[in-house]
């Protein structure tokens, strides 16, 4: 009887047991706050980053604690998550009808800069296709919208409140013309109008219609002709030596977190085949000496969003053995997009390299607007390489300040920027990876014919733009806390020596100080 | 098909080569009575060649098998013993065709203390075409897709046993960095466990395992050949996941009761925060003292859960009604979910129903509907979808089905998640091969839980 007692005994120890152990690990604490939420969406995002370059990482984070239009470049996880879950959606009549178009899927106003084309022109483009893919046009349309806003409250010096803001008056008239003339410059391209390059001329004419300042433009082409004629890049990043050209090391003076490292060896002698490869996917490719190596050092602290990503500066040899016309380009590891793949087949190209190529000559006026825009492999990584090139100037929010800070400039710039995401969505049914190889542009147009769109797209703007300010404060606590950073991980994650080379040493991140909180007195 | 079936026969006696012991002993045990004296018939009148379309290659009822089980999981004997042999024809009955006598064994093994090698696989090949209704745009979309792939390798000693599950799914999905150059299809771990069985009443399981909920939901809607049901879908539930659980069984077949304990990010993310999920879940069968009312199953369950770095709560209370029959499965689910999608914040609520149904061997009817309501804070934010299948078993481990399914999105939906308004048209095929019984006993049915 006992003997037949024991196994139960045994099984009603093991029960309890169980018992208590739920009991115990079932009590574990968890969150319903927004900053759970966005912190699990970027760590999510960042999760292979965090495991292995936890001190790249960190640098991005802090970028991102730093500056509200950082946190704002570095959150596209977040938006993402409240794209899809419907937050502060506008009205049903606005996005009734959504049709996915090819375009950068970031299209916020630092995405937008001067490209120097093949033919020498400056030219205004997208120059970042990191997330290039198929998206909903409202996608775009509303990272757009709320870029302008943070960028149109930073212009008016305002600090990230989350309270109703003074301005609020001109970011609904910003956004309103950026939406306005999206809309207008659609519907001329679904009946057959050309897809125009923005080069000064035509940029100086949309942006001065209505009263319109050329405040910013102005200040973006003269700084990028400026930097052409002078060859800039060469002349800062670089130095003569009796050797020959090389590129500095160091600390770069205007930001200390912004450093210049040298290759490991191994990684260095990768650089030919990289460059071989990326010459075959150039349009009309130099000649093979062109792309001679003459120096290369890793580039760290660059950046928001891809902060942590592998980059590196090569000096080639150019067209001659001179040292007058040496070529700087930017090797920059690529990424998968944000895209959710909506549709099928979901996924439109083989590889991260072909989505890039595909996407930036599509979308550009001319496939040549940039003729080293190329893509590779290097140690693994797929990478894209372009010209680095001081000339060719973003439009960045932080020099929206005196006359470019003014209303008729900042509303220039959203007739401008909106006329040309325009022309980004319109592009050909035969570039289009989904759909039915249907006029996009057409799409569009139909689906942005409700009334008050361009009012329910500057509602959304606005308090999204909200919603990012909120969530910037909660990031900064986050970051200087350490609790961005803070994600489980096992002895296998560590980096290989070999890799940890080739991540090089970041400069340590410079945290934000925080505002006081109520709570905190 | 006809043409076919050379193939087909040609493949199943691949896992019958593998594990000859484990086939004969499923089709030892799998049969109903009345089955079992049609086999015989069957057998009888034409052995080992059985006619395409009927029921004769396994004798069993069911088609699908969720979570890698074959629809032989349906009734299987336990481990170590023929507790209902009173409901199940011998072996020898049932394996005619195989002219090699059993090899004699020297010396009579202990029963229950052999060492057993269960090995397997599933897979479905579907060609979907899909029309999207995005307000006034239309696409249309069609591909070949490998739904699901698992293979399987399982082991049981006594009152120990182990299984090895993987599946195959794109190198791109989530934080692909490093990995395989564009989508290739990669084999990624489902499920890696060890279970222990005390005095046939209490088990334990640890490591990769089947959580409880979900694996319940799909071994009784058998649906999965025509696509995710509701929970997988939208990530309410997940099939497996790193932790460890501990089962009572009630005596009698009356069910059921689990608990279980995993680090809440399932077994497609490595774990993101310190918080844990505990899973509690009782699966009754009330009528399983009169033997034409084992079918009916009622259970429940909560999920005390976290996921993401930030522990956002991932709670669940889920109930479900069901008749769970071999010729007939028709029932529901209803989930409440307190934080989904990484936000803490967010309610929503999914009704499920479903119906299966064999009116003749081979021939699968079915039909299912859902709504998940994704934000009861918000309007139109819903998504309904309806399903209809014919199907069709030519042998038993090849089955065939035509379906379609229109989901209605709310406008709000719509916004968020373009394309979700669609009619779809698909065609699955499904193999299955080998013997899934490796597992635990909380999966069994009420047939295989009667001591």
């Amino acid at each position: 009887m006992e003997e037949d007692r024991s196994p139960l005994r045994r099984a009603l120890f093991v029960q309890l047991l169980v018992a208590a152990a739920v009991a115990a690990l079932g009590c574990a604490e968890t969150g319903d706050s927004r900053a759970a939420f966005v912190r699990t969406q970027i760590a999510r995002a960042d999760q292979s980053l965090i495991r292995q370059r936890r001190d790249l990482v960190a640098g991005k984070y802090a970028r991102m604690a730093r500056t509200l239009y950082d946190y704002y470049r570095g959150s596209v996880p977040v938006f993402a998550a409240d794209f899809a879950n419907g937050a502060e959606a506008a009205s049903a009549t606005t996005a009734r009808s959504a049709p996915l178009v090819l375009t950068t899927g970031d299209a916020h106003p630092e995405n937008f800069g001067l490209l120097l084309g093949a033919d020498g022109v400056l030219a205004l483009e997208p120059n970042d296709f990191d997330s290039a893919d198929q998206y909903p046009f409202t996608w775009d349309l509303r990272r757009l919208a709320t870029g302008l806003v943070l960028g149109v409250r930073r212009s008016a010096g305002e600090a990230p409140t989350g309270e109703a803001h003074a301005s609020d008056a001109l970011t609904d008239a910003v956004v309103r013309t950026m939406v306005a003339n999206y809309v207008q410059a659609v519907a001329a391209h679904a009946d057959g109008a050309p897809r125009r390059r923005f080069e000064r001329e035509f940029v100086f004419a949309l942006a001065g219609q209505n009263g319109g300042s050329l405040a910013i433009f102005e200040d973006l082409f003269s700084r990028g002709d400026r930097d052409v004629l002078g060859r800039r890049a060469i002349r800062n990043a670089t130095e003569l030596t009796p050797e020959g050209r090389r590129i500095l090391r160091g600390v770069d003076p205007e930001d200390p977190e912004h450093l210049y490292q040298d290759l490991p060896p191994s990684t260095f002698a990768e650089l030919p085949a990289t460059l071989a490869a990326y010459r075959r996917t150039l349009l009309d490719p130099p000649e093979v000496a062109y792309f001679t190596v003459l120096d290369a050092a890793r580039e760290l602290g660059s950046g928001v969003a891809s902060w942590p990503r592998i980059r590196a500066q090569v000096l080639l040899r150019g067209p001659t053995d001179g040292d007058q016309d040496d070529v700087l380009v930017e090797v920059k590891e690529l990424t998968d997009s944000a895209a959710l793949g909506w549709l099928l087949p979901q996924r439109y190209y083989g590889s991260v390299g072909e989505r890039i190529l595909s996407t930036s000559r599509a979308l550009w006026a001319v496939p040549s607007a940039e003729r080293l825009w190329g893509v590779s492999s290097w140690v693994g990584l797929p990478v894209q390489l372009r010209l680095e090139e001081d000339g060719q100037k973003t439009i960045r929010t932080r020099r929206f300040e005196g006359d470019r800070a003014e209303p008729a400039a900042l509303e220039a710039l959203a007739r401008v920027l909106g006329q040309l995401l325009a022309r980004m969505h319109a592009t050909p049914p035969d570039l289009q990876r989904a759909g039915d190889g249907q006029n996009a542009a057409a799409a569009i147009r139909d689906a942005v014919d409700v009334p008050d769109f361009d009012a329910d797209e500057a509602r959304f703007a606005i308090a999204y733009a909200g919603r990012v300010e909120s969530d910037f404060l909660l990031w900064q606590r986050l970051v200087v806390s350490g609790e961005a950073l803070e994600l489980p991980s096992a002895e296998e994650d560590r980096a290989s020596a070999a890799q940890r080379a080739l991540f090089g040493t970041p400069a340590p991140p410079l945290l934000p100080e925080l505002p006081e909180r109520p709570d905190d007195r | 098909m006809i043409a076919n079936r050379p193939i087909w026969l040609l493949l199943l006696t691949l896992p019958m080569a593998v594990a000859p012991r484990a086939l004969a002993q499923t089709e030892a045990t799998e049969l109903l009575p009345a089955e079992a004296a049609e086999q015989e018939l069957a057998v009888d009148e034409a052995p080992g060649d059985p006619a395409p379309g009927s029921d004769d290659a396994s004798g069993s009822d069911d088609a699908s098998g969720s979570d890698g089980r074959s629809e032989s999981d349906e009734v299987i004997a336990p481990r170590d013993a023929a507790p209902h042999s009173e409901a199940h024809v011998p072996s020898a009955t049932r394996v005619p065709t195989d002219p090699t006598p059993p090899p004699e064994s020297p010396e009579p093994a202990e029963p229950g203390n052999e060492l057993e090698w269960l090995v397997g696989m599933e897979t479905f090949g579907v060609y979907r075409l899909r029309r999207t209704l995005n307000g006034e745009d239309r696409e249309t979309g069609h591909v070949f897709d490998l739904e699901r792939t698992m293979l399987w390798a399982g082991a049981r000693y006594g009152d120990l046993d182990a299984r090895v599950m993987v599946e195959a799914v794109p190198s791109g999905d989530e934080a692909g960095l490093l990995a395989i150059g564009g989508d290739s299809l990669v084999l990624r771990m489902r499920e890696a466990w060890a279970g222990y069985t005390i005095a046939d009443w209490v088990r334990v399981e640890g490591g990769m395992i089947q959580t409880l909920t979900q694996p319940l939901v799909e071994s009784v809607e058998r649906l999965r050949p025509i696509g995710k049901g509701p929970h997988e879908r939208f990530n309410l539930l997940f099939p497996a996941d790193v932790g460890a659980s501990a089962t009572l069984l009630m005596p009698g077949g009356y069910g059921r009761v689990s608990a279980a304990v995993y680090n809440g990010e399932s077994y497609r993310s490595r774990e993101l925060n310190r918080g844990k999920t505990t899973e509690l879940f009782a699966e009754l069968r009330p009528l399983a003292g009169l033997s034409w009312g084992r079918p009916l199953v009622v259970a429940g369950s909560y999920i005390l859960g976290s996921q993401g770095a930030g522990s956002a709560r991932a709670d669940r209370i889920t109930g479900l009604l069901a008749w769970d029959s071999p010729r007939l499965r028709v029932g529901g689910t209803f989930t409440y979910a307190l934080g989904f999608d990484d936000n803490g914040a967010r309610k929503g609520w999914v009704l499920h129903g479903f119906a299966r149904v064999e009116p003749f061997a081979g021939l699968i009817l079915a039909a299912r509907a859902f709504h998940f309501e994704r934000d009861v804070d918000g309007s139109d934010d819903s998504l309904t979808t309806f399903e209809g299948s014919v199907g069709y078993r030519f042998v038993d481990p090849f089955e065939i089905y035509a379906t379609v399914e229109r989901d209605v999105a709310g406008d709000r939906t719509e916004v968020a998640l373009p394309g979700s308004d669609l009619w779809e048209f698909s065609i699955t095929m499904r193999v299955s091969l080998g013997d899934p019984r490796i597992r635990s006993p909380r999966l069994m049915s009420a047939e295989e839980l009667t001591p």
